[in-house]
């Protein structure tokens, strides 16, 4: 009896309490295409993917780790009764990452939602003892062959979701930082001196932009760009130190879609300023994930551990090409010199307009290449994912997925090359990154910016009313501007953008696991519903008639007697006698 | 159905009781109530008309479409002032006609908000959810937010010269339970709030409501006395 009444109170009580955070698929991509359901909110009771019966107003619960794309089609393709599909994630998912053949599977499944608009809504969840309780008991249930129904004990998730809103803006924003040589003037008519540019983007395409993903194909070349930029301040900020030349590091956005915002500044640049750049370094994908591994092309390039990559335009233009292979020289110098394995990649730039050029550009380089910037990209990328408009980040690309040791390889490569060209004549040379000192403190920097990088939501174009993202960018501009000579938003459009986007409101919702109530909960709602009816009859009485009345109400009433029609009263005979 | 059964009399049989333990049905109040009854269906037809009219069902702007509900939500005021005062009420004190029809309100109210939609949901499928129950509780909520209201409306009704302070305050009372179920269902329709904190919210500001109206009813009754 006891537990029956705890257990009234836990379902009058657990809307309160025991919520946990779900991911809603997202609705469309910038563009306006559809991806998953307009619906924000879902209610039903778990049931899982056995038997034949249609379920109605149920949640299907799917775990990303053994469900097919072709089941998950089935649920998620076609209109239904059902009120959502719910994909749980494992339980370490964000904490200690997803083992590759998880992370795989979750990326086939992520293909699938994206091959097909989803027909009902599509939330992300991490398995939490809660909801595991409720699969292992819904699987019981399916054992002991009552399977769980509206009528029968079941247990209920409720998901509530805000509603999207209509962004405001079509804008998106890159930053661009330089820190100036110590001859640079800027005087109308003198020529810049030469310059570095540095750059990452540090956006990604989720498909639940609520989640924290995006770490390795965004976040991590963000963050190592930030740590240069933190190292090279100090070389800037003493006279002895201030090198001749200029460098810039800029983050931009658009990086999953053909690297539009690197193409809008290149675009949009100085031509004096563009032609003064002798060197670009472009960081992508520097993570070493599981997540971006199992997004190569090959089962073989899968299965082998991470390299560095260099990948860098086959040019054929005279005029740059020299340059070009010297920097390409340069950089696999001072990976050699670091101890890093790097694997040099080459690839054709393809020429023509700059629609054609986002369409084909992935890593950035090329944009820069086609604008006769000795450019190379650093990734663990083994090929350049060309063709693939956006660029998707999978949802098991979290921060625990990073290797912080490839982020500093990676770093450690461009550092060198940065300060041999900042310093060509320095003997011994200097070195920019050193790990010897400082160790912890640089992995703690990469971790901090990785993990505000990729949990803050991060999709182009951006919702400024959010207030994840309006802090991201503040403290992205706020670094910048304390650590460089000057620091600028450069504002673009995105291309193909419609006239309203209703994309991003709503990325996440809230998950409650209820027990639904069976007979004895209706038993004791109904003794309770009685009590207070009764209650508030008598506290009704009391305060507008008072007690005497309620005393009255029940006191039992007194005979009365009985008059005898045809001797006359009783009383009255007694009377004459 | 004992589910059915528990939400059908949480959600309605408090208007009985209410009418039956106070000295309204001594006063045969039910006229009033009926008149009270009466302007809450005419003013929900009037809102419906007006809903379908001005609120952009299509538009995208979340904040715009529950702004003009809100605002259209304002004619319940005007339906309670035509209740009040256009109908023809028996010889009954202010006091008893303004609960009578806050009554009437409040189960019309009842019955279409709260208590169709779970006839519906049981005729049409039996998904009984959490929401339902919530659903009935909220109608009592409703219930002693009409009542408090009409306290408050006595008071500022009555031609009793009330002191300026005093007179402020209801003023603030009164404008407080016009706005605040509206601006509760504004954030729940956002999303801002869930089902179940909009329902404490309600609560919560009933409450609050109704010991300022309680307040200010014993303030009143002692600066007559």
């Amino acid at each position: 009896m006891v537990t029956k009444v705890l257990a009234l109170l836990a379902l009058v009580l657990a809307p309160l309490a025991g919520a946990q955070t779900a991911y809603r698929l997202l609705q469309a991509d910038y563009q306006g295409r559809q991806i998953g359901s307009k619906h924000y909110s879902a209610d039903g009771y778990v049931t899982l993917p056995r038997g034949s019966a249609k379920p109605y107003k149920a949640v299907m619960v799917l775990p990303v780790n053994s469900t097919s794309p072709e089941a998950l089609a089935d649920y998620t393709q076609q209109k239904s009764s059902l009120s959502c599909v719910l994909l749980v994630l494992p339980s370490s998912w964000d904490s200690s990452g997803m083992p590759a053949a998880d992370a795989s599977n979750l990326l086939r499944l992520e293909q699938q939602l994206l091959a097909a608009p989803a027909q009902v809504p599509v939330f992300f969840a991490k398995e939490t003892a809660a909801l595991a309780d409720a699969v292992a008991e819904t699987h019981a249930m399916f054992e002991r062959g009552a399977p769980p129904t509206l009528q029968t004990d079941r247990y209920q998730l409720a998901l509530q979701g805000k509603m999207p809103t209509q962004l405001a803006s079509k804008q998106a924003t890159n930053y661009v930082a330089t820190l100036r040589a110590a001859d640079d003037h800027l005087k109308l008519g003198v020529p810049p001196p030469p310059a570095l540019l540095l750059t990452a983007h540090f956006d990604s395409f989720s498909l639940a932009p609520g989640s924290p993903a995006g770490a390795d194909a965004a976040a991590s070349g963000a963050a190592a760009c930030l740590l240069l930029l933190r190292l090279l301040h100090r070389l800037y900020a003493s006279p002895e130190t201030r090198p001749s030349r200029n460098v810039m590091v800029l983050l931009t956005t658009g990086g999953p879609y053909g690297q539009q915002g690197l193409l809008h500044w290149a675009a949009d640049a100085d031509p004096a300023q563009l032609e003064a750049i002798e060197a670009a370094i472009v960081l992508d994908s520097i993570g070493g994930s599981v997540a971006v591994q199992q997004q190569a092309a090959t089962d073989s390039l899968r299965r082998q551990q991470p390299q560095l990559h260099m990948h860098h335009a086959a040019d054929s233009s005279s005029s740059s090409s020299s340059s070009n292979v010297a920097w390409v020289d340069a950089v696999a110098a001072a990976a050699a010199r670091m101890g890093v394995q790097l694997t040099a990649v080459q690839q054709e730039v393809a020429a023509g307009t700059d629609a054609a050029a986002a369409a084909s550009a992935s890593l950035g380089h090329e944009h820069l290449a086609r604008k006769g910037v000795p450019a190379v990209s650093l990734s663990y990328m083994t090929a350049a994912p060309v063709g693939q408009q956006p660029r998707v980040s999978s949802l098991a690309d979290t921060a625990a997925a990073i290797n912080l040791d490839r982020v500093l390889d990676a770093a450690q490569v461009a550092a060198d090359a940065i300060s041999r060209w900042l310093y060509p004549q320095l003997e011994p040379q200097l070195c920019l990154l050193d790990l010897s000192s400082e160790p912890q403190q640089h992995r703690d920097f990469l971790a901090g910016w990785i993990k505000l990088l990729s949990t803050a939501p991060s999709m182009m174009p951006f919702d400024k009313a959010d207030p994840g993202i309006s802090l991201l960018h503040e403290n992205i501009f706020q670094f910048m501007r304390t650590h460089s000579h000057s620091a600028k938003r450069h504002m673009w459009t995105p291309a193909g953008t419609p006239a309203s986007i209703t994309a991003f409101g709503g990325t996440t919702a809230t998950m409650r696991v209820l027990k639904a109530a069976g007979f004895m909960q209706d038993m004791l709602l109904l003794a309770a519903v009685l009590l207070y009816l009764g209650g508030l009859w008598v506290v009704l009485v009391v305060a507008t008639r008072g007690w005497a009345e309620l005393r009255a109400m029940w006191a039992p009433k007194p005979a009365t007697r009985r008059r005898n029609t045809k001797g006359g009263s009783s009383s009255n005979s007694s009377k004459r006698s | 159905m004992l589910r059915v059964l528990n939400c059908v009399a949480l959600c309605i049989f408090p208007h009985f009781i209410y009418y039956y333990a106070t000295p309204l049905s001594e006063y045969e109040a039910l006229t009033s109530t009926s008149y009270g009854a009466l302007a809450a269906v005419g003013t929900a037809l009037v809102k419906g008309c007006l809903t379908a009219l001005f609120v952009p069902a299509g538009s995208d702007n979340a904040f715009l479409r529950v702004s003009i509900a809100a605002a259209i939500s304002g004619a319940d005021v005007a339906g309670l002032w035509y209740a009040l005062t256009k109908l023809p009420h028996r010889n009954i004190s202010n006091s008893h006609k303004f609960q009578a029809v806050a009554l009437g309100w409040a189960f019309v109210c009842a019955l279409l908000f709260q208590l169709a939609p779970i006839l519906a949901a049981f005729l049409g499928s039996p998904d009984f959810s959490f929401s339902h129950v919530l659903g009935a509780v909220t109608a009592n909520i409703h219930l002693a937010h009409m009542l408090s209201m009409a306290c408050a409306g006595v008071l500022f009704w009555s031609k009793r010269a009330k002191p300026a302070g005093l007179l402020a305050v209801l003023r603030l009372v009164v404008v407080a339970h016009a706005v605040a179920p509206a601006a509760i269902s504004v954030l729940a329709d956002l999303g801002r709030v869930s089902s179940a904190q909009s329902v404490l919210l309600h609560a919560g500001s009933s409450g609050l409501l109704a010991a300022c109206s309680w307040w200010l009813w014993q303030q009143g009754s002692a600066k007559a006395a």
